[in-house]
């Protein structure tokens, strides 16, 4: 039973990888922002880059600047320079564009352009040095005026990496940051920035081990220094704001980081499958972080728990109900086969079977608590709503459940184990619940767990027309305002659940039905 | 729904061989590739037997002609009239710009009218998004006031907008099975043929898609496309619901590539494409088209749901979901909860009859255990 248990569940995995990938598809349905290529023109004549920066991060917070599926290139800090440097040695129409890329990944970018300096051509090395005007800046150093002059930057950024270039080593920032957060002082974190945005990755990792505020405060004006984005956790600040703000940082880092850091070999490898618009996402997605709500840029997570809880009752209650109902319906009408009431029974099913849920759920609602109910929200205990939404929901799985049961019973009944029973002078009613039924409930308990998808898309319609606050009702509100990461997460959400059901019936059926679970592992072991 | 891939049901006969009336007569199908499908002529005879599915499919033909014929039954101009000696037909479809601004009640009733003149009207003198005069909202149901089925809380006559309505939820309807209904057979009979990797590909796929419920794919696609209209609604529903049809055909085609006559005709030497079209496809197009019906009904459902929620076809557009939508919000208004909750009732249960029907036609050797719904009604 372990083994087919373990089988089944492995089954499972490739039907949601799919689904991962249909849902993430989805989010390319959304309007993109346009392309970096389409405004860098109007960046470099007005020489104005704060439009241009601010799409390039809306880009690349969505991932959009790296491919789908597969990226046979990564692009690190180190790709991302020499190629930067590569366009302003070419000169041309984006030679502006790629001096701005490289003054705002900065240190990073150093070791990879200034020992190249002395290779390039005398004119283009005074156009490179100059582009890193605004990395001198961050770092407080030089004087303004000569780092604009080719020549003067030249001898600026040659000296510099003479005096410097050990600086530009791992273990040296991460002692720097280490000290920094010790025995924090301003001198110390100005030792910091000579190194840039070099020293951003043991940053912003420091923020997640440390919880003394001084060096939170400390580390967070670094970062937000080299980078340029005002995201600072002050020493007054409250300890929830210190940790939005240093959650944002690491958020920022994840979608970042690859600007920032270099790749090595194995690295290199992982980041084709990783540093994808689909690797991001997945990766993100499966470690829980479901990101914010658009509408209310509240945690997506908690709220999708909250609400679960009333969606699940009125799915798993109605699905319950509607099995202890269909089962003696089903039992009933076998036995009382080809007479009216078995006819009757029929017509009423089958109407159940076709009637729209919403429109059941409105005549529920007008039955059973006047008119008024009709409007969304406002009037009736909340209790009776959610009787009529689980009793909704119960006639529509109704129909699907007792003729299942009821075509098991005729089946069964049929078998010679049986008629002999009956042929012993068991009575007829004794036979149909004690013999019969037993075996006639496996199909049916298998079908149920099958209904629970069905049910659970019923559930957000039913929970609109009795004012339920669960996740359907939430979900609409989502549509409504366009907050597509809600949204992913119900769909994620939905998916996963729904898979699971399956595999729990299956299982279920084969822990019933021991037959089927030696035709599976038959058919398993002779496919392999 | 089929409980499992490996359910223990007994192996049924093919459809085709030993069936009662003219099926057995016919000579073996590979010698009579002109003839009809027996499947489908035993079908027809079994369908034609049902009382339940003869109702059925004259009430779907009936709201078939109500589809059609939804200007004649309810517009705002006149089927033919005549206006200061020019002659206007059809003006209720084609809108001629000189009748702009006039209706049906002015042509008729019109005192400066030239010798001459006259206007036939539609049965329901006002269009489904005409606004009634006088700015009266919420009229209840009377024949007096020329609403049938009462008024909205816009003012719009509820029976021209439940007839244009059909319409609109046959249209969108039929298409979107024709779709889905199309591709899934073609791909369920590709995987079941071929199998090997087609196969699997698809049938994982089959399962991936099975596990999103359509009406939340659906909604979260409108949300989140730029534009959402008919069309991609029409897409997601087809994108989902394909599976369904796959999955039977897929497990019909491998059922009937085991039958004597397609060993037969491989032996022949029948190219594989020769056997998938001659001597499979026919056998297993009864159970495509017996997809359709519930196919149509599961979107017609679909398509509703959304419009109640106001996210579906353009809010403008005569819907049934509409009207039930609209009467969330009205809660005294017992006539915009009925008529078209009726309307959709009735059109689900008809389709839902005929696919029963078609199902049980299907195998006419099925026990009555088996049978659907239709067998024990239609008796």
């Amino acid at each position: 039973m372990l083994r087919y248990t373990l089988r089944r569940l492995l089954w499972a995995i490739p039907t949601l990888f799919g689904a991962s990938i249909i849902v993430f598809l989805l989010t390319t349905l959304l309007p993109e922002p346009p392309t970096l290529a389409s405004i860098a023109a109007v960046a470099v004549t007005s020489g104005d880059f704060t439009e241009y920066d601010r799409l390039e991060d809306e880009r690349s917070t969505r991932f959009l600047e790296i491919p789908r599926f597969l990226n046979p290139r990564p692009v690190d800090v180190r790709t991302l320079a020499e190629t930067s440097v590569a366009t302003i040695v070419r000169g041309g129409a984006d030679a502006p564009v790629a001096a701005h890329t490289l003054g705002r990944i900065g240190g990073a970018a150093l070791p990879y352009v200034l020992p190249e300096l002395d290779g390039l051509p005398a004119d283009v090395r005074g156009r490179v040095a100059v582009a890193l005007a605004p990395v001198a800046a961050r770092m407080k150093l030089g004087n303004p005026d000569d780092l604009a002059k080719p020549d003067r930057a030249v001898t600026f950024w040659t000296h510099f990496w003479e005096d410097r270039a050990l600086d530009f080593t791992e273990p040296s920032v991460r002692r720097a940051v280490r000290r920094l957060v010790h025995f924090g002082s301003d001198l110390r974190e100005d030792d910091i920035l000579l190194a840039d945005t070099f020293a951003l990755e043991p940053v912003i990792d420091a923020m997640a081990t440390t919880t003394d505020r001084v060096a939170i405060e400390r580390l967070t004006r670094v970062a937000a220094h080299v980078t340029g984005r005002g995201l600072v956790a002050t020493l007054d600040a409250t300890e929830s704001a210190r940790r939005r703000v240093v959650a944002e940082w690491h958020e920022w880092w994840y979608v970042h980081a690859m600007d920032y850091i270099a790749l090595d070999g194995a690295e290199r490898v992982a980041a084709t499958i990783g540093d994808t618009r689909y690797g991001k996402w997945a990766a993100r997605v499966g470690s829980g972080q479901l990101g914010v709500s658009a509408r209310d840029g509240e945690p997506i997570a908690p709220k999708l728990a909250s609400r679960m809880g009333v969606t699940m009752l009125v799915t798993v209650a109605s699905m319950l109900a509607s099995f202890a109902v269909a089962v003696p319906i089903g039992v009933f009408s076998a036995w009382r086969r080809g007479h009216a009431i078995d006819t009757a029974i029929a017509v009423v099913l089958f109407a159940l079977y076709s009637m729209p849920t919403f429109w059941s759920a409105m005549l529920l609602a007008r039955i059973f608590t006047g008119a008024d109910a009709l409007v969304a929200a406002r009037v009736g205990a909340s209790d009776l709503r959610m009787v009529l939404a689980i009793m909704t929901l119960t006639l529509a799985s109704l129909a699907t459940l007792s003729r299942q049961q009821r075509s098991a019973m005729l089946e069964v009944v049929r078998q010679d184990y049986v008629r002999t029973a009956r042929a012993k002078g068991v009575p007829a009613i004794r036979v149909m619940v004690v013999h019969a039924l037993r075996n006639a409930l496996v199909p049916t308990v298998t079908l149920a767990s099958l209904q629970l998808p069905a049910l659970f898309g019923g559930a957000f319609v039913v929970e609109e027309v009795f004012g339920l606050q669960g996740l359907g009702y939430e979900t609409l509100r989502a549509v409504e305002a366009h907050d597509a990461p809600w949204l992913m997460a119900t769909i994620l959400l939905t998916a996963g659940g729904t898979t699971l059901a399956l595999v729990l019936s299956d299982i279920l059926h084969a822990l019933l039905d021991p037959r089927v679970r030696e035709t599976y592992v038959r058919r398993q072991g002779a496919a392999a | 729904m089929r409980p499992s891939a490996y359910d223990l049901k007994p192996v049924k006969s093919p459809p085709s061989s030993d069936l009662p009336g003219g099926g057995a007569n016919e000579p073996p199908e590979s010698l009579n590739v002109r003839s009809r499908p027996a499947a489908l002529l035993v079908a027809q005879a079994q369908f034609a037997q049902s009382r339940l599915a003869r109702a059925s499919a004259v009430t779907l033909a009936f709201m078939l002609l109500v589809a059609i014929f939804a200007d004649v039954l309810a517009a705002d101009l006149p089927i033919l009239c005549r206006v200061h000696g020019s002659l206007y037909v059809m003006a209720n479809v084609t809108h001629p710009a000189a009748l702009e601004g006039s209706d049906c009640h002015a042509l008729a009733a019109s005192k400066d009218r030239a010798p001459g003149d006259f206007a036939l009207c539609p049965v329901v003198r006002f269009g489904p998004n005409t606004a009634a005069a006088g700015g009266e909202t919420l009229v209840a149901p009377s024949f007096a006031a020329g609403h049938p089925f009462g008024t909205d809380a816009k003012g719009r006559d509820v029976f021209a907008r439940i007839v244009h309505g059909t319409r609109t939820s046959l249209t969108f309807g039929l298409l979107t099975a024709l779709a889905f209904v199309t591709v899934g057979a073609i791909l369920g009979a590709f995987a079941g043929f071929f199998g090997g990797l087609l196969d699997a590909v698809v049938t994982r796929l089959v399962e991936t898609l099975a596990s999103l419920p359509t009406l939340i794919l659906v909604l979260v696609v409108q949300a989140l496309t730029a534009k959402p209209s008919a069309l991609t609604m029409l897409l997601t529903i087809a994108a989902t619901r394909w599976t369904e049809v796959t999955r039977i055909i897929r497990a019909e085609v491998i059922f009937a590539s085991a039958q004597d006559y397609v060993v037969a005709a491989r032996a022949l030497g029948a190219s594989p494409t020769r056997i998938l079209w001659k001597h499979i496809l026919p056998n297993v197009l009864v159970p495509a088209l017996a997809a359709a019906p519930f196919g149509v009904a599961a979107v017609l459902l679909i398509e509703a749901a959304m419009d109640f929620l106001s996210l579906g076809i353009a809010p403008t557009t005569p819907s049934w979901g509409e009207i039930l939508g609209e009467a969330r919000f009205r809660p005294g208004a017992w006539w915009l909860l009925v008529f078209p909750g009726v309307s959709l009732f009735a059109s689900l249960v008809a389709l839902n009859l005929v696919g029963e029907a078609l199902r049980d036609a299907l195998d006419p050797r099925l026990r009555d255990e088996e049978a659907g719904f239709g067998r024990q009604l239609g008796g």
